[in-house]
């Protein structure tokens, strides 16, 4: 359990003795103590709006370099967006022309841009390349869950059944929940296509199905579907009760129906203006594979990907004044991703095939403006495809920390390993988050890295104090497979490496004691 | 303050450490081996609930007599039944009747385009609900999800025809052949660019289709181990195949004015295809497609497809997409060893024929395995055409289903609402519930898609409204098939049986007892006199007194989560 956690749990002040995580706690003391660091928790509401650019975005149309003239327009001759033309941000940097909301929401400060973001040796498929950001994983790990589905189960230990937390932690507006959203042992978040629709039906309907189903897999899949239909009824009427509370005010939304960014937009806009707690949004626009005719045949500043950037940017305009308008501005942050940019040489079709780096917008009264990282070089190539600048996973990471609160142990645990951290958060907004001292503080067992694992992998913990230690591994009918450390250890990090070779396919259990901690971890062998 | 200050000062004192007992959750079941059996041949009973199983993975909402006729017969002649050849259905027509599916194009079918679209989804939609015992369908639908192609991006309503039409005729087929007409078929052509792929002088080849052939169509991405290395093969195969594949064109496609004339087809252009040697990897043995000039060009597709198919893993990965098809998403060891692998086998040693691989997995031990009955999350399709089909008790064609188009558009619309939107999948690796790991079916069913197959599981029974029609389920006329509807604890055991795989509990069945259909204890043979009455004498009273509460439990029980699975 962490801080956070323990404080949240708190909340309902009570003599009456009982379990945290089986330690029996038997009363509060200080109860005026605990209200302040209550309060401080309250205060950090903050919500982040992911917009998934899907089928993989043309950077280099999106957020033009205006320094590279010669090497940009032989490159492809057939779709370069007239370098006059551009939507000029700096002497060296311009936006397609079609993006005149986004170059505004850059004038007031309320844009950034991070350039040349991808990961070491991308892959090229759009369901892999997608995984691997929605996952945050390595080019050659496969993980099972999200990043974002990680950090809220990290936050949120106890979802579905908080009880300070009674609305979705995560909404993805749609009617399919967003892979970045899995947690590794369910969905930490989920989908709605309309607050009054989603309120309805369920309000309609009778769940059935109480007893406990059987150990087959058909169980397995008779358990999950009656989870969501509990979820569905537990928090249909907190949507609709938020939705109801609020209603867009901005003139600037599109009419319902002309872009769908905007129609998915203006319900994140009124279900946070109504209060709901959700952390995550998770909106998305498709139809960026713009393999042939991404430009028109006479005039490159149309056609498919200037119809697209159009609709990004005047659904971000809309938002954004909208939020401005409902007073909640300050409390969100929007980010654009997708699964990778494309090749800097167009093909003969007017098309661009699948590349690599490619920028990502951040918006948002909190953002950092400005532009971080340089122009991508459009001749200094690796296969045909553009250099990386940042791993998107240090983009992860300076978001959870800084809109957030990730500590640095916790980012951990989220991302496996540690990542840069890049100015997204204007100073003074970002929350500060303790410095790692350079003995541990307190005990703790990391995730083990990489999970799921073949044949082998990494357990790391940490020790405030020397003391015996013993770190055992289980598997799932309780029994010990292996005693990996029992000895007596000094203060500081520890780590130790398992080996599996020879045990089946599965999940395993590691339980660390260590004076009189104790905590466990799961971990997936996959052979 | 540190979390363990704060707990020592909260607590007052050092917590205590009771033994933590490992608790299972469905995620860590994933992982657990699941059966041992293969694809020996099944020697256990054959009743109802098995016959049950095989039709309901392989057909749309069997019907109880379907089910009772095949119980009469064996396994064999079940299974032969489902894979016997089908007459071809009748072509969908457009308003009023009016045939289009060969129009050429010009301006009068440009302007119904979209119209004839969706009355081809419709016409799909009915052959499903239409259907007899026959694995046809779902091998249509299984490979419209393997070859995914978006209508809305072709909109081309002959084209997608044109497309479903091969699937259909090459259902039970030879899966190389299918992939060689997929590759010259016009729609595919359209929906990855093949036909903008052009080589020689300084073009730079398209490669969409190449990629996705190799990724998702044939031989399957397998693990990255180098950049730009994906084991099964390389972005430099990647290239090498878009460079083979330079040439081809559609004709009577305004996609290519040059050919407008032509009926709807492709051709090979040799002006346009690179006709230089290429290169592949030691992925593929280091083959060198040898470049062709002029016609001959065209016969690099043979050698490209040869090589692939060359490679044992191109068989493997379609049976497991079969697997995941007709029975289960997840594939562990054993699994892989004992299903897999010798399906993989079967489907080289016959050529890459696909009727061989599954008359075995449909007769195996592993399909039957009790680990592998009710694990299915039905598709919209299973849900929506199942649905319609499983309760409505009579032949469908009487209610001129099909020719009511308003009626078969709405069904479509909710299966569309319910992510399965015939002719448009989401993208071409097709629907996430057969590859999206560790959802997989599961992808199926959230908070917004479930309520919304209450929604249209109640409309059924409360009628649905479409053009000046209304379909509802004949919940008496079902009832009536059941073998004695008179008897409660009979009726509530052979509804169990109809929509759940799975047994449902005794609490489950006192709930519907006593709570849904209302009745009281100890005097649940009040039923048997109410059923009586109506059947004596169906006053609208005595109808009404046996009806409003059947229309309750039937919406009930469709709402029950195990009527999701199959």
């Amino acid at each position: 359990m962490n801080r956070r956690e323990f404080i949240r749990r708190s909340v309902p002040v009570t003599a009456i003795p009982f379990l945290i995580n089986g330690f029996p706690i038997r009363a509060y003391g200080r109860a005026p103590f605990l209200e302040t660091l209550v309060a401080a928790a309250s205060a950090t509401d903050r919500v982040l709006v992911l917009v998934q650019l899907g089928g993989g975005n043309d950077g280099i149309n999106t957020v033009i370099p205006l320094n590279q003239d010669s090497v940009y327009m032989n490159a492809r001759p057939n779709i370069a967006i007239p370098l006059n033309e551009v939507l000029t941000l700096r002497d060296d940097i311009g936006l397609h022309p079609a993006m005149t909301g986004m170059k505004d929401l850059y004038d007031q400060g309320k844009l950034s841009i991070v350039q040349g973001v991808s990961y070491p040796n991308p892959n090229l498929s759009h369901f892999r390349a997608t995984d691997i950001w929605l996952t945050g994983s390595e080019s050659n790990v496969t993980l099972s869950s999200g990043w974002l589905g990680r950090h809220l189960e990290e936050e949120f230990p106890k979802y579905p059944n908080d009880p300070v937390m009674p609305d979705p932690l995560a909404i993805q507006i749609g009617a399919v929940v967003s892979f970045g959203l899995q947690g590794t042992a369910q969905s930490m978040g989920i989908a709605i296509q309309s607050p009054d629709t989603f309120y309805q039906l369920v309000s309609a309907g009778s769940s059935g199905g109480t007893d406990t189903a059987p150990d087959t897999p058909a169980g397995r899949e008779l358990t999950y579907i009656r989870n969501v239909s509990v979820q569905s009824q537990a928090y249909a009427g907190q949507v609709k009760g938020a939705a109801d509370k609020a209603s867009n005010l901005s003139t600037l939304w599109p009419a319902q129906g002309q872009n769908t960014l905007a129609d998915q937009l203006k319900i994140v806009s009124r279900l946070i203006a109504g209060g709901l707690k959700t952390r995550v949004y998770v909106v998305n626009l498709g139809g960026f594979d713009n393999h042939s005719s991404q430009v028109d045949t006479t005039d490159t500043k149309i056609g498919l990907h200037a119809t697209l950037l159009g609709r990004l940017s005047t659904a971000m305009m809309a938002f954004q004044d909208d939020v401005r308008l409902l007073g909640v501005e300050h409390r969100v942050l929007g980010m654009t991703f997708s699964e990778f940019g494309r090749r800097v040489q167009s093909n003969a079709s007017r098309g661009t095939d699948h590349g690599t780096a490619a920028p990502m917008f951040f918006f948002g009264q909190p953002v950092q403006p400005g532009i971080v990282g340089s122009n991508p070089s459009l001749s200094d190539l690796s296969n045909g495809n553009l250099k990386m600048q940042y791993d998107f996973r240090a983009i992860y990471a300076s978001v959870l920390q800084q809109w957030f609160g990730v500590s640095d142990a916790d980012l951990q645990a989220v991302l496996f390993k540690n990542f840069q951290q890049l100015p997204i958060i204007r100073p003074g907004v970002a929350v500060s988050v303790e410095d790692d001292p350079a003995l541990p503080s307190e005990y703790r067992l990391y995730a083990n890295y990489p999970n799921p694992f073949n044949p082998s992998t990494t357990i790391a913990y940490e020790l405030p104090r020397q003391g015996d230690v013993s770190l055992r591994v289980y598997d799932m009918m309780g029994r010990e497979v292996v005693l990996l450390v029992h000895e007596h250890q000094a203060a500081g990090r520890h780590h130790v490496t398992f080996h599996a070779d020879g045990l089946p396919s599965g999940t395993y259990i590691y339980r660390i004691q260590a004076g009189s901690f104790s905590d466990r971890k799961k971990m997936v062998l996959l052979k | 303050m540190k979390r363990r200050e704060f707990l020592e000062a909260v607590a007052g004192g050092e917590p205590q450490h009771p033994v933590q007992p490992f608790t299972d959750s469905p995620s860590v079941m994933r992982s657990r081996t699941r059966t041992t059996t293969g694809i020996e041949p099944y020697t256990g009973g054959w009743a109802p609930e098995h016959v049950a199983h095989l039709l309901r993975r392989t057909m749309f909402g069997p019907r109880r007599a379907e089910v009772l006729l095949l119980t009469s017969g064996s396994l064999s002649l079940a299974v032969d039944t489902l894979l016997a050849d089908q007459a071809d259905p009748e072509e969908p027509k457009g308003p009023g009747g009016v045939s289009w599916v060969n129009a050429t194009y010009d301006t009068t079918y440009g302007q119904s385009e979209g119209t004839y679209r969706n009355y081809l989804k419709a016409w799909w939609l009915g052959l499903m609900m239409r259907q007899g015992i026959s694995l046809r369908e779902k091998m249509v639908l299984f490979w419209h999800n393997h070859f995914a192609n978006e209508a809305t991006d072709i909109q081309d309503a002959r084209a997608a025809y044109r497309q479903n039409t091969l699937f259909r005729r090459m259902a039970l087929g030879n899966f190389k052949q299918l992939v060689k007409e997929v590759s010259l078929d016009p729609a595919m052509l359209v929906y990855l660019n093949g036909y903008l792929n052009r080589g020689g002088g300084n073009n730079v080849p398209d490669e969409n289709y190449a990629r996705e052939l190799l990724e998702l169509f044939t031989i399957g991405k397998g693990a990255q181990v180098a950049e730009g290395n994906y084991t099964n093969y390389t972005e430099t195969d990647v290239k090498a195949a878009a460079r083979v594949l330079t040439g081809y064109r559609v004709t009577g496609s305004p996609r290519d004015r040059n050919y407008l004339s032509q009926p709807l087809g492709s051709l090979f252009d040799p002006t346009r295809h690179d006709a230089t040697n290429k290169q592949f990897s030691p992925a593929f043995q280091n083959t060198v497609v040898a470049g062709k000039t002029g016609a001959d060009g065209a016969t690099e597709l043979d050698a490209l497809l040869s090589m692939i198919f060359a490679q044992p893993e191109t068989a493997r990965h379609l049976c497991r997409k079969l697997y995941r098809w007709f029975v289960y998403y997840d594939i562990d060891e054993q699994v892989e060893q004992n299903v897999i692998e010798p399906l993989a086998q079967i489907m080289i040693n016959n050529g890459y024929e696909v009727k061989p691989v599954l008359d075995v997995l449909l007769k195996s031990a592993h399909f039957f395995d009790g680990n592998n009955v009710g694990c299915f999350i039905k598709t919209p399709m299973d849900l929506v055409a199942g649905t319609v089909r499983q309760l409505s008790s009579s032949s469908l064609q009487d209610l001129s289903l099909w020719q009511n188009y308003a009626l078969a558009n709405s069904f479509r619309a909710t299966g569309a609402n319910l992510q399965m939107n015939l002719f448009d999948p989401p993208d071409v690796a097709g629907w996430k519930a057969f590859y999206q790991n560790p959802d997989f079916y599961q992808s199926w069913i959230n908070t917004a898609t479930l309520p919304s197959r209450g929604g249209f599981t109640d409309s059924l029974v409360n009628g649905v409204r479409a053009g000046t029609t209304t379909f509802r389920i004949d919940v008496l006329a079902f009832v009536k098939t059941l073998p004695n509807p008179a008897d409660p604890f009979k009726l509530l055991d052979d509804l169990a049986g109809e929509v759940s795989p799975i047994a449902l509990t005794t609490t489950q069945k006192d709930y519907l007892m006593y709570s849904v259909l209302g009745l009281t204890h100890t005097a649940e043979y009040e039923w048997t006199a109410r059923w009586n009455d109506y059947l004596q004498n169906p006053t609208t009273q005595n109808t009404n007194n046996v009806l409003s509460p059947l229309n309750t439990l039937i919406k009930f029980m469709l709402r029950l989560a195990e009527f999701q699975l199959a």
